[in-house]
């Protein structure tokens, strides 16, 4: 049985006869091939197939999903069975319901087959520069890999979606080496339509990279200071990803979220522009349909430090009475900034460059700790030393709010485009 | 179910070593948010893989269809994989042999399972007895959780297994208002077993842990944020076993030992105080069986408890079956596959500090000045040794007693210093098992110890 928009229509039909109102059948097809490298050379190549058909329905307000890889007919049987067992007993909930129709067509991004033969070209290529131009560095678990996927959604409400898409991703575990001295782990990704570029020039694999090497000689941070920290693009969205929290469904619904009621207003530093570009050229996946089903159009989510939309589902939305989310948060932009990364870190008398945030998941209220990893001091307006052991901590709200300087320059990684920003006041302890 | 056994000379024929898997994964998601049923799912996985080495290369490939047809294609494609790579260039690699046996362990419930319906019924009971109990509250929220995971395996070398070991847990969290913003306690029961074993339908049974949770937020709602910087602490039992899993064990995976981990040259040497010893149980401790038990890996390798450091000396990695012909060690069933997708990975399974001979009152009576931490969050290891990671709740220790609670806070330290600096070890022992570790693929893993007395680094003010 092939995942086509017949089968779907046939088992949405089944899922309504067996007493839902509303109804929604999602099937995805997926193909993988992979090339992986271990311990420093390719090691494994694989390629998966699966199936996965995903049903929800509501009955009387009474809601359930239930996912199942198989679709032979006793096995969407028993699903169907288990979902109306599942929703019988869900409590009433006047939130749930599914996606109107919209006028879509079926849309097919990307290349359809990948190239083996190019695929080890560019994974056994990056071996080989890695082994000329950094021989202190060891790669660990890192794999090139092709995708192919196929969505395709029915629902009762007349909606109709199918999508596909092709993709290469690479991603790159390493850590670097001299004698006895090591650097911390890192790691570096980057996703694209096609093999035209070496691996080592997507993204800033490259500068990741070369910075690996330079952290073997790091040294303990010691001491406590109040200290200004520039967020390379590789860290940047994470440490703002606590703020983005309040922004979704769990806290506003469970009404924790520190950014309820803030739309329209000044929540963050006027440098700060975040917008959405869901189907943006220069990204090399595209969202069509929201997870949700809804048309996905882009969106500016913060302008100058202004509050525009909450990142809201249809669920949460109808939850909460705010409004839904024009798409599912993909292919994420922060506006480039007039500041030039040099004259930022020129003025810098003392603070970090963080590459990557080792830490534990920020307290309702925004505070957070954590270690400050792959990182360098910034001393007299330059970047110094590699640091180790040094603990970082602040607040997320705070922390939106204490961006001074935005770069010019930024990087594409292949789903989000980010400057350099620089924040105030984080504490730096060691020691 | 299709039968791997009918595969045996499928498997033996044209590569140095082949394997055949046929898994299922069953998820099962209950969230009650303030009341609201904002999850409701089920989800079922299965299909076949198969993986295959041949001149020194790994092949691997998986089909969603657990026929015998696609276990056949995925063993054709699994040597195809391979052979495409030693077909480029030449590659010198082994593997370790290990004797061929046969074994059947099945985990399932011998009591009869409880209807979804029953389930959220008895949440909806719980969420409206902690509203009326704790009205001051913000915010609460129930899940319950269970993972059934099903394996057959057959190697090329005639070992067969079939396991089924199923896991399930209900958390509990509450959100309550300070003058710092809101402030959240959570807590976690279950472990090895369904949940029908482990959950209690009756929710009075639980009134003792409901109390000790608010307890726990209200106290944080007036709590302190430590001091940052290195301090004398006291980590709680949960907080040993997540420090025995990413401070140690990550470090001595024999894949990360091949990446550059420090511990490559710590083998054999002194790495933490005489009082530590640490083990990466197989599926047994003390007579019952661990959260995660793993009898045989999924390369069909009888699985043995791992003497990780006895009496402070690093004595072994962990390995598959690669990594021990390299390092000449003993392949001990550390490789474990998430899903019927997944190739097997070095992996923990139930890592533990054993207990000492300490009393808690003791540990705490020793420090001046310093930290007890109980609650862990998240957490992270590196190649270097640091570890990071997450504390929810404790409380200051100020002249030997128990001071002010404390807000979320993160730890770290380089593990192979900090275990130097283990000074006492409670003669107590428990498990935690509610996680996943995150490498390449997510796996549920047991962790477990005493309470032990160290220095690290806090974060804080």
């Amino acid at each position: 049985m092939t995942m086509t928009a017949d089968f779907l229509r046939t088992v949405l039909t089944r899922v309504q006869a067996a007493g839902f109102d509303q109804a929604e059948v999602i099937g995805v097809s997926s193909e993988a091939t992979e090339m992986q490298i271990d311990a420093g050379d390719v090691s494994l190549m694989r390629n998966t197939e699966n199936i996965e058909l995903m049903l929800r329905g509501i009955s009387k307000g009474r809601y359930a999903t239930l996912g199942l890889n198989q679709l032979d007919d006793e096995s969407v049987a028993k699903g169907i069975t288990k979902l109306r067992e599942a929703a019988e007993s869900a409590p009433f909930d006047e939130a749930r319901a599914f996606a109107p129709r919209f006028s879509s067509s079926p849309v097919s991004d990307g290349p359809v087959e990948p190239s083996l033969d190019d695929m080890y070209a560019k994974i056994s290529g990056f071996v080989t520069t890695i082994g000329r131009h950094y021989p202190e560095l060891s790669l660990e678990q890192s794999a090139l890999k092709f995708e192919r996927d196929r969505q395709v959604r029915v629902n009762s409400q007349g909606l109709e979606t199918d999508e596909s898409e092709g993709f290469y991703s690479m991603n790159a575990m390493f850590s670097s080496k001299r004698g006895e001295k090591a650097s911390s782990f890192n790691f570096a990704g980057a996703v694209s339509q096609d093999l035209s570029k070496e691996l080592i020039n997507w993204g800033a694999v490259e500068r990741v990279i070369s910075n690996s090497v330079k952290e073997i000689d790091h040294a303990p941070f010691v001491g406590k200071i109040q200290a200004p920290v520039i967020l390379t693009p590789e860290v940047a969205f994470e440490m703002i990803g606590t703020w983005f929290s309040h922004l979704e469904d769990h806290r506003l619904i469970a009404g924790t979220s520190q950014l309820e009621g803030k739309l329209g207003q000044q929540v963050a530093s006027p440098l700060l522009t975040v917008r959405v570009e869901p189907v943006g050229s220069e990204f090399a996946r595209h969202e069509h349909t929201t997870g949700d089903g809804y048309p996905s159009r882009p969106s500016v989510v913060v302008d100058k430090g202004v509050l525009k939309t909450y990142l809201l589902t249809d669920y949460g939305s109808r939850r909460t009475k705010l409004p839904r989310a024009e798409n599912s948060f993909v292919n994420r932009v922060i506006d480039a900034g007039d500041s030039a990364l040099e004259d930022m870190i020129a003025k810098v008398p003392k603070g970090l460059l963080l590459a990557r945030f080792s830490g534990g998941i920020p307290a309702a209220n925004g505070d957070f700790s954590g270690v400050a990893k792959n990182s360098f001091l910034i001393e007299n307006g330059r970047v110094t030393t590699p640091v180790s052991e040094v603990m970082i901590s602040g607040n997320a709200f705070d922390l939106v709010n204490s961006i001074s300087a935005i770069s010019r320059e930024r990087v594409n990684d292949g789903t989000t485009l980010t400057p350099w920003i620089k924040v105030e006041n984080l504490t730096l302890a060691g020691g | 179910m299709l039968d791997l056994s009918a595969l045996k000379s499928e498997v033996v024929s044209g590569t140095d070593y082949s394997e055949v898997r046929y898994q299922e994964n069953r998820d099962f998601r209950l969230t009650l948010l303030n009341g609201q049923l904002i999850g409701n799912s089920q989800e079922s996985s299965r299909g076949i893989s198969a993986r295959a080495f041949s001149g020194g290369y790994w092949g691997f490939s998986s089909h969603s269809s657990p026929t015998r047809e696609s276990a056949l294609k995925a063993l054709r494609e699994a040597s195809r994989n391979a052979s495409f790579l030693g077909g480029k260039k030449a590659k010198k690699a082994g593997l370790v042999n290990t004797q061929a046996s046969s074994f059947e362990r099945n985990y399932a419930s011998q009591v009869a399972a409880v209807t979804t319906g029953h389930w959220i019924d008895f949440l909806k009971e719980m969420d409206a007895t902690i509203m009326s109990r704790y009205p001051a509250l913000k915010s609460r929220a129930i899940t319950l959780v269970s993972l059934d995971m099903e394996k057959q395996v057959l190697t090329s070398n005639g070992t067969t297994l079939f396991s089924m070991v199923p896991r399930a847990h209900l958390h509990i969290s509450m959100t309550k208002d300070s003058v710092h913003g809101p402030v959240m306690s959570r807590d976690v029961r279950g472990g090895l077993g369904q949940l029908q074993d482990l959950v209690s339908l009756d929710v009075s049974t639980y009134d003792a842990w409901l109390e000790k949770i608010y307890q726990m937020v209200s106290e944080k709602a007036e709590g302190v944020i430590p001091q940052a910087g290195t301090h004398d602490v006291i980590l709680d039992a949960d907080l040993a076993g997540i420090l025995a899993h990413e401070a140690v064990g990550h470090t001595v995976e024999a894949d990360i030992v091949l990446g550059g981990s420090v511990a490559r040259e710590l083998l054999g040497k002194s790495v933490a105080s005489p009082l530590v010893s640490l083990v990466d149980f197989a599926h047994t401790y003390d007579g019952v069986a661990t959260p995660q038990p793993v009898h045989v890996d999924d390369e069909g390798v009888a699985a043995k408890d791992t003497v990780i450091i006895k009496d402070g000396v690093l004595k072994t990695f962990m390995n598959n079956r690669e990594t021990a012909h390299h390092f000449s060690q003993e392949a001990t069933g550390h490789a474990r596959a998430f899903l019927f997708s997944d190739e097997p990975l070095i992996r923990m399974r139930n890592t533990a500090i054993l207990p000492g001979t300490s009393k808690m009152e003791d540990m705490i009576a020793s420090i001046e000045n310093g930290y007890y931490l109980n609650k862990p969050g998240n957490g992270q290891a590196d190649t270097t040794g640091e570890f990071m990671f997450a504390t929810c709740f404790g409380y200051e220790i100020k002249n030997g007693k128990r001071g002010r609670a404390l807000r979320d806070t993160t730890i770290s330290g380089v593990a192979f210093d900090m275990l130097k600096s283990v000074s006492m070890i409670s003669d107590d022992f428990s498990w935690e098992s509610s996680g996943y570790c995150g490498k390449k693929q997510p796996m549920p893993v047991g962790m477990g110890g005493p309470v032990i007395k160290c220095r690290v680094q806090v974060g804080g003010q």
